[in-house]
C-alpha cells in the first residue's frame, strides 16, 4: 500500500511500480475544519482530484483509500461526515478513520466502502480489535511496536484485516497518545517530532531530539507474513514520486518472492534512500531504541551514567525561530486550502 | 464539582480532596509489581481511591491485566482506562472512567452504548467539545498540575539498555534526587496547565470533576490549590489560563513551550 499525495501523475507511476493499493487525505471542503486527516496539511487532493485517483486506481484494478483520521469536535464531525459522504458516492474502496464518532455516524452510511481503523485509534489487543470489528471496522492498522506473536493472535482471535507499516518515518511516541503536536498546533500531529529546534541545556542530542529512527521492515516481511498481516504499508505521503516508487518496487519484489516460496531477496540498494541515517525494524522482531539523537550522541556501549547526563538535564527553550516555523506552516496550509 | 488528586505514590497528609486517583499509567511492570501498595493504599484510606491502570495496553499483557484488575477492584471505587478493549472487558463489574481522546457526542455515545463507560476523563480539550460531551457522559478534566508530552510506556531509557526498571536505578541526577520515573516517565518535559480562570466555566457546565496531578507539587502547594479549586480561597491574579483556549496561536505566543525540570 503506498502514499499518494503530491500528483495524480503520482499515482500511475507508484501502481507502475506494484502497489495494490493507494491512500492519500483529502482537503477539507468548508471551514468547519483545517484538516480532515493528521500528516497531510501539505500534501492533500481535493475532492475532485481524489474523485480522479480513485477511478485512476480502479481502472487499474487497483484500490484506493482516504485518510480520513484526526479526531473532530461535533462542528467539525458534520463536515467530515459530508467530506465522508463524497468519497463514498466516489467509490473509495476505504476509508481510514480514528474517531469513535465518525465510525459511529458512518456506520449507517458507508455502503460497499471498508472502514479501516488507523494506527490513531489504537487497537493494540484483540479486545480493542473485536470492540472496532463489532463497529463496522473490517481492518486495523496496527502500531509499529506490536511484536510479531501478538500480530498473529489477534488475528486468530479476531480475524480482522490486519495492516502494518513497514518503510517511512516512525513516531517517537504511540499515536494517538502524543501531546506534542497539540501543544505547538493546537492539533494533532503535524509532527514537530521532525523539525530542528534551539536547545539550551540539551546540547548533546542534536538538533532534532524527538526525531525517530527510519522504520525499514524489509527483513521483517517473512514474520509479518506468517502471522497473517494483510497488507503492508509505506508511510510518507509528503515523499517524492521517485522515493515511493523506489521503496514500493523494493516491497513488491520481496512479497512477490516470498509468495512464490523462495526465500526473501537480500535487502535492494534502493531501500538505502531513506531521509535518516539511521533504520530500525520497529518492535517487530524484538524492543530497541527508536531515537535517532539517542544512538548517535550515546552510542549503542554507552553506560548508564552516560545514557543519563545525556537525558538529565532536558530542559529546552525553543526560540523565535520556533514560532516563525508554527506561522510559516500555518500560513501555507492556508494558502493550500484557499 | 468534587475534586480529585491523581498521583503515582501514595498520598500522605490532608490535601482536602473529594477523591484520590492512584495508580501508574505509563508502565505495564511496574503497575503490576506496585498494585498491592495500590489496593494496600485503598484499604486504608478514607477517601475514594480509583485506580488508575495502564493506557496503552499491548497484547501480550492484556489478559495479566484483565485478571490482576478484577482481582482488587472491589477495594476501588472505580477504574480508570485507557484502553477501549481493556474497559470493556473491565465495564462490566466495575465503574469504568475512559481516559482517551474523546471530543464529540457520538463518541461519547459510543463509548457509553457499547463499551460501558461510566465516565470520560479529559485532558485539555477545546471548550466547545467539553460542552457537547459532558451532555452525553459524566466528564472529568485535569485543571491543574503537570501534563507529560505524551502518555506512553515507550520510553528510550528502557529501549536504550534493554531493562524496563533502567530509569529507577538512577537516583541522583544532575543533583537532583528524582529518579527519571518520577518525572512522569517522559522526561521530555510537558507543560503544566492552570486554569483558575476557568473553573466558574466548569462549574456552569455541570462537570462532575476536576483532576490535580500532584507531580512536581509538594504537599503545601497542594493544599493552597485544592483551596483555590474548592472556592474556598481566591485565585492569585497573576495565573490565568492555559490550554484550554480555542484559538491555538493565543498558546503558541503567550508561554514557553515547556516547563523547565527541577534541577
Amino acid at each position: 500500500m503506498a502514499p499518494i499525495g503530491r500528483s495524480l501523475r503520482q499515482v500511475e507511476k507508484v501502481l507502475a511500480a506494484g502497489a495494490d493499493s493507494i491512500f492519500f487525505g483529502v482537503r477539507p471542503q468548508s471551514d468547519a475544519t483545517s484538516r480532515l486527516s493528521i500528516l497531510a496539511a501539505l500534501v492533500e487532493f481535493d475532492l475532485a482530484q481524489a474523485r480522479e485517483a480513485i477511478a485512476l486506481a480502479h481502472r487499474h484494478g487497483r484500490r484506493a483509500y482516504v485518510t480520513l483520521n484526526s479526531l473532530y469536535d461535533g462542528t467539525q464531525l458534520d463536515a467530515v461526515v459530508a467530506m465522508a459522504r463524497e468519497l463514498i458516492d466516489a467509490k473509495a474502496d476505504a476509508l481510514i478513520v480514528a474517531d469513535p464518532g465518525l465510525v459511529h455516524r458512518l456506520g449507517r452510511l458507508r455502503g460497499s466502502t471498508e472502514l479501516h481503523l488507523s494506527v490513531v485509534g489504537r487497537a493494540t489487543n484483540r479486545e480493542s480489535a473485536a470492540f472496532w470489528r463489532e463497529q463496522g471496522v473490517s481492518r486495523i492498522i496496527l502500531d509499529r511496536v506490536i511484536h510479531v506473536d501478538e500480530i498473529r493472535r489477534i488475528k486468530q482471535e479476531t480475524g480482522l484485516e490486519l495492516e502494518v507499516f513497514v518503510y517511512g518515518g516512525f513516531c517517537f511516541n504511540h499515536h494517538g497518545l502524543c501531546r506534542l503536536s497539540s501543544y505547538f498546533y493546537g492539533e494533532m500531529c503535524l509532527a514537530p517530532c521532525m523539525d530542528r529546534y534551539t536547545v539550551d541545556d540539551l546540547a548533546h542530542a542534536g538538533p532534532t531530539p524527538f526525531r525517530s529512527k527510519q522504520l525499514n521492515a524489509y527483513n521483517a516481511l517473512p514474520e509479518l507474513l506468517e502471522a497473517g498481516v494483510d497488507a503492508v504499508k509505506i508511510e510518507g505521503r509528503q515523499k517524492s514520486t521517485a522515493y515511493i516508487t523506489a521503496v514500493c518496487a523494493a516491497f513488491r519484489r520481496g512479497i512477490d518472492a516470498l509468495s512464490a516460496g523462495e526465500p526473501l531477496p537480500d535487502i535492494p540498494a534502493s531501500l538505502h534512500i531513506q531521509t535518516s541515517p539511521i533504520t530500525t525494524e520497529g518492535f517487530y522482531r524484538g524492543e530497541e531504541n527508536m531515537l535517532e539523537s539517542i544512538d548517535r550522541e550515546v552510542g549503542a556501549t554507552a553506560s548508564l551514567r552516560q545514557l543519563v547526563n545525556y537525558l538529565s538535564p532536558i530542559s529546552m527553550r525553543f526560540a523565535l525561530r520556533r514560532q516563525h516555523k508554527v506561522r510559516e506552516v500555518k500560513s501555507r496550509a492556508r494558502q493550500l486550502s484557499d | 464539582m468534587r475534586v480529585n488528586f491523581q498521583t503515582e505514590h501514595e498520598p500522605t497528609g490532608d490535601w482536602s480532596a473529594d477523591a484520590i486517583n492512584l495508580g501508574e499509567r505509563f508502565c505495564v511492570r511496574r503497575f503490576l509489581r506496585r498494585l498491592d501498595e495500590f489496593v494496600d493504599f485503598a484499604k486504608r484510606a478514607a477517601l475514594p481511591v480509583h485506580l488508575l491502570t495502564p493506557y496503552y495496553v499491548r497484547e501480550r499483557d492484556l489478559d495479566t491485566l484483565i485478571e490482576k484488575i478484577a482481582a482488587v477492584a472491589e477495594h476501588f471505587a472505580g477504574v480508570y482506562v485507557g484502553d477501549v478493549g481493556l474497559a470493556r472487558r473491565l465495564a462490566d463489574r466495575n465503574a469504568v472512567t475512559y481516559v482517551g481522546s474523546v471530543y464529540n457526542r457520538d463518541a461519547a455515545q459510543l463509548l457509553h452504548d457499547e463499551v460501558g463507560v461510566r465516565r470520560l476523563q479529559m485532558y485539555p480539550p477545546r471548550l466547545a467539545s467539553l460542552a457537547e460531551v459532558r451532555a452525553v457522559l459524566p466528564v472529568e478534566i485535569v485543571v491543574h498540575g503537570h501534563i507529560p508530552i505524551s502518555a506512553t510506556p515507550r520510553c528510550p531509557v528502557r529501549s536504550h539498555l534493554g531493562n524496563c526498571d533502567a530509569c529507577e536505578q538512577v537516583r541522583q541526577v544532575s543533583g537532583g534526587p528524582a529518579p527519571l520515573w518520577q518525572r512522569g516517565n517522559t522526561f521530555y518535559a510537558g507543560r503544566k496547565i492552570i486554569t483558575y480562570g476557568l473553573v466558574s466555566s466548569f462549574v456552569e457546565m455541570g462537570l462532575d470533576s476536576v483532576v490535580i496531578e500532584t507531580f512536581a507539587l509538594d504537599e503545601k502547594q497542594i493544599s493552597e490549590v485544592s483551596a483555590i479549586y474548592h472556592g474556598e480561597q481566591p485565585p492569585p491574579n497573576d495565573l490565568v489560563s492555559g490550554m484550554f483556549l480555542d484559538d491555538a496561536g493565543a498558546v503558541l505566543d503567550s508561554e514557553p513551550w515547556f516547563q523547565r525540570f527541577r534541577r
